[in-house]
């Protein structure tokens, strides 16, 4: 049954996963970009600096998982939509905004650090392992509005 | 524990026995030959001359050529470290010589430069005919011959093409030259049209001129050839077709040459090590008879060293000594095998000074959980842990790599674990099952499973934080041990033990709100607390002049507990990514459920599905607990005592690329 509920959880799980793949796409494109300025002078490095572009990718996945979880506890991917009420699905809205902005963001910047180490990588490889903690700062706020959306989610009772 | 301890290395020869010496500590592998041309001061050591082996300079660059000619065709071909796997597996080092000596590299490295000059020549002949052909393709209609186009001794022919708004103008222009000029149009397109111009020589430079105003574009004649452009077309594809052959046989040529020269491969590594012995001379010191190589080497490998050298020469001379203060030392770490893969982790912040201790055995069973319950998936922790298993097996590797694929050996096991106890099996794969293999599914996920984060995350996050509760407290305590063992006890209870007492007395406090039957101890909570508070207070601003300045520097040192907090909070990590991978994991599986109700290849597309987006979730979760938990010791846990920055042993030794080398 399709309720006024159903369609703002709708809302929520589009913007989650809208918003941070949005911010991953930005940011891988920005490493990647970097990575092939350095991939033209030094093309056994392609290893190094795929493994490097990847870290904005995670914002989209987080918010994919908060998106698919909506759609899964709400009964939409199953086919068969839970009769959630105007108020249940305004919970489960806000409790997608955290993953959502904070993974767009997160993922963009986190795309201007991990070129920035895609070009330290180039120059001294032994400085990866620092760079590496450089990047994974920025995810840290990603991983937190994951968290902060699952609680949130949890606490609606459904 | 576990920085292995270094001894000062001097070794006092007699100059006649510089290079054997030198080959042997190479063959020994376990000193690491220290630069000292830097610190000759004392005039009775003679200055370093340059000691350049041109001959084998020369011919590691004429080898080196040959590899590079190779590298071209290697696709086409076995690849050389198979061969030289399959012809034997060790080299010693007596037979690499003789097999140079024996072996003819100059007559390879000759055929191997006419071979790639002829075959540079091919291809610069051909791209030269591509771009006559794309020329010509704009003329094709011309039907006249070449050799009729060459200027005759009163006349002369001009042809080009200029664009059609020009051409009314520029033929009436023409016209006006002379009357003895004729114009033929070849032929005319949307935009250009070609033209033919005959006059006699007296007009040609007036022609030209005028031509030139209107950018006429003249047709470049092919001068080695003749008949027209069709027939030249011809002959040009011919010419290509024959191209193409000939660097078919130079291609087949030169991998005949590499097949039968995969010695090059074996006579580079050799060379590398013979320039690496040139290259270790700069390093000693000598007067005329006598020369000092001065070095590091682990203690354990001393007698073994002495009985070595003592029963080959006589000679010879090595003093052992103690590393003074100043030097800087480098550091070799040594650890049992459960901890040795952990250390990549440590290698990559930075190895400990000489007289720090290695954090390595104190961070590796945190890692070890951390990584599994960042994964937390049984299925998949069984295919890592395979994996790994059979790369460590197969691939014989050495070094860093080793060390990671032990590291996702045991990260495996330890996501295997986790994942079992959450009952997360690839997902909820378990759920399933047949009806005959209910019993299974009961066992694993009702007699095994503690707990299922999807249904009730709670519990799973109160472990995480209450894991970083421990490792921060782990942190302190080390810090305190170590200030203790550097006899600074009182600085260890100021510091360490004041915020232990305060951030264990808030701790006790949330327990006495949380949990009722602790509620009785409520005020013994709060003295720890006001105990833990007024040490901080006391003892942190201890640094500054006057009571005031010290007080407010106690005062100001509580903001750290902001720091602390968010650190422990910072292990909620642990939770989040653990739930992530297994609620894709069953996002996947529902994926798989819906491609499998379609008729036909219903199930070859559920396969693929299961395949791909399993494989894909491992290997990005798997990504992140690598990542995540070593940011966890690097930034929460090795902030609290660990400094790094020492530089690693290299000890002196045979480098290779393609071979290995018997070692004693």
């Amino acid at each position: 049954m399709i309720t006024q509920g159903i369609v703002i959880a709708f809302l929520g799980s589009a913007t989650a996963i809208g918003l941070a793949c949005s911010g991953s796409g930005i940011g891988v494109g920005i490493a990647g970009a970097a990575g092939i300025g350095v991939l033209t002078e030094e093309p056994e490095k392609f290893g190094l600096v795929l493994f490097l572009q990847a870290f904005p990718g995670t914002q989209g996945i987080y918010g994919l998982l908060v998106g698919f979880w909506v759609l899964m506890k709400t009964g939409i991917l199953g086919g068969s939509p839970m009769p959630i009420t105007l108020d249940q699905g305004m919970q489960i809205f806000f409790a997608c905004i955290p993953i959502g902005i904070v993974g767009f963001f997160s993922g963009w910047y986190q795309g201007k650090t991990a070129a920035a180490a895609i070009g330290l990588a180039a120059r001294n490889p032994e400085g990866l392992g620092k760079a590496i903690v450089m990047v994974t700062m920025v995810e840290t706020y990603a991983v937190f509005s994951l968290l902060a959306s699952l609680l949130l989610f949890n606490g609606i009772g459904l | 524990m576990a920085v292995s301890k270094i001894k000062k290395a001097h070794f006092i020869i007699h100059v006649k026995l510089k290079e054997e010496i030198i080959s042997d500590l190479q063959k020994a592998g376990c000193v690491q030959i220290k630069d000292v041309t830097s610190k000759i001061e004392k005039s009775y050591f003679s200055h370093y001359k340059e000691v350049k082996d041109r001959q084998i300079e020369s011919t590691l660059s004429e080898v080196k050529y040959c590899i590079d000619y190779f590298s071209h065709f290697k696709s086409k071909s076995k690849k050389p470290e198979k061969y030289i796997e399959k012809t034997k597996k060790l080299y010693d080092f007596n037979n690499l010589h003789n097999l140079f000596i024996n072996y003819k590299y100059e007559d390879a490295y000759n055929e191997c430069k006419t071979l790639d000059a002829t075959l540079k020549d091919l291809k610069n002949r051909e791209n030269y005919l591509t771009n006559l052909k794309d020329y010509l393709s704009e003329w094709e209609g011309l039907n006249i011959k070449i050799e009729d186009l060459k200027n005759s001794v009163k006349t002369s022919i001009m042809i080009g093409m200029t664009e059609i708004k020009n051409l009314p103008l520029c033929i009436q222009e023409i016209n006006k030259i002379g009357k003895e000029i004729e114009i033929v149009k070849i032929s005319e397109s949307k935009k250009y049209c070609k033209l033919a111009i005959i006059a006699i020589k007296d007009h040609y430079e007036t022609i030209r001129k005028v031509t030139n105003k209107y950018n006429f574009n003249y047709f470049k004649i092919p001068e080695d050839y003749s008949g027209d452009v069709k027939n030249i077309q011809q002959k040009i594809q011919l010419e290509m077709t024959n191209l193409k052959k000939e660097q078919e046989t130079i291609i087949e040529k030169s991998i005949k040459i590499y097949e039968e020269n995969l010695s090059l491969y074996i006579i580079f590594d050799y060379l590398s090590i013979l320039k690496s012995r040139k290259d270790a001379e700069r390093y000693i010191k000598q007067t005329d008879k006598v020369m000092v190589i001065e070095g590091w080497t682990l203690e354990k490998n001393q007698d073994r060293l002495k009985k070595f050298f003592y029963d080959k020469y006589k000679e010879l001379e090595i003093v052992f000594s103690n590393p003074n203060k100043n030097d800087e030392i480098p550091v070799a770490l040594n650890n049992n095998n459960f901890v040795e893969p952990f250390e990549s982790v440590t290698e990559l912040y930075g190895i400990p000074k000489y007289k720090e201790f290695d954090p390595t055995p104190l961070f590796a069973p945190f890692y070890f959980i951390f990584f599994g319950m960042c994964l937390s998936d049984a299925g998949y922790g069984l295919v890592i842990t395979l994996l790994s298993f059979f790369a460590l097996k197969k691939l014989k590797l050495e070094g860093m790599a080793k060390k990671f694929f032990g590291l996702f050996f045991l990260g495996g096991i330890s996501t295997f674990v986790v994942g079992a106890l959450m009952g997360s099996w690839m997902g909820d794969i378990v759920n399933y099952f047949p009806e005959s293999m209910q019993p299974i599914r009961i066992f694993l996920l009702e007699k095994i499973t503690l707990l299922n984060p999807i249904e009730n995350p709670m519990p799973l996050l109160i472990i995480s934080l209450v894991l970083g509760v421990i490792q921060i407290y782990t942190g302190f305590i080390i810090k305190f041990v170590s200030n203790v063992q550097e006899k600074k006890l009182t600085t260890g209870l100021m510091d360490q033990g004041s915020w232990l007492l305060f951030i264990s007395g808030i701790i006790f406090y949330i327990i006495t709100v949380v949990i009722p039957s602790f509620s009785a101890m409520k005020m013994f909570s709060n003295y720890v607390i006001y105990a833990g508070l007024i040490s901080l207070v006391l003892t942190q601003g201890r640094g500054n002049k006057g009571i005031v300045l010290k007080i407010a520097g106690g005062v100001l040192s509580l903001y750290d507990l902001i720091g602390y907090f968010s650190d422990i909070l910072s292990y909620s990590r642990l939770f989040a990514l653990g739930l992530s991978t297994a609620v894709l994991a069953v996002v996947v599986n529902n994926f798989v459920m819906l491609f499998k109700d379609i008729p036909f290849f219903g199930i070859i597309l559920a396969t693929l599905v299961f395949i791909i987006g399993h494989v894909f979730n491992m290997v990005i979760s798997g990504m992140g607990a690598f990542i995540h938990s070593t940011r966890l010791q690097y930034v929460e846990f090795f902030t609290k005592f660990y400094e790094g920055g020492g530089s690693a042993f290299k000890p002196f030794k045979a480098k290779t690329k393609y071979i290995k080398i018997k070692t004693n």
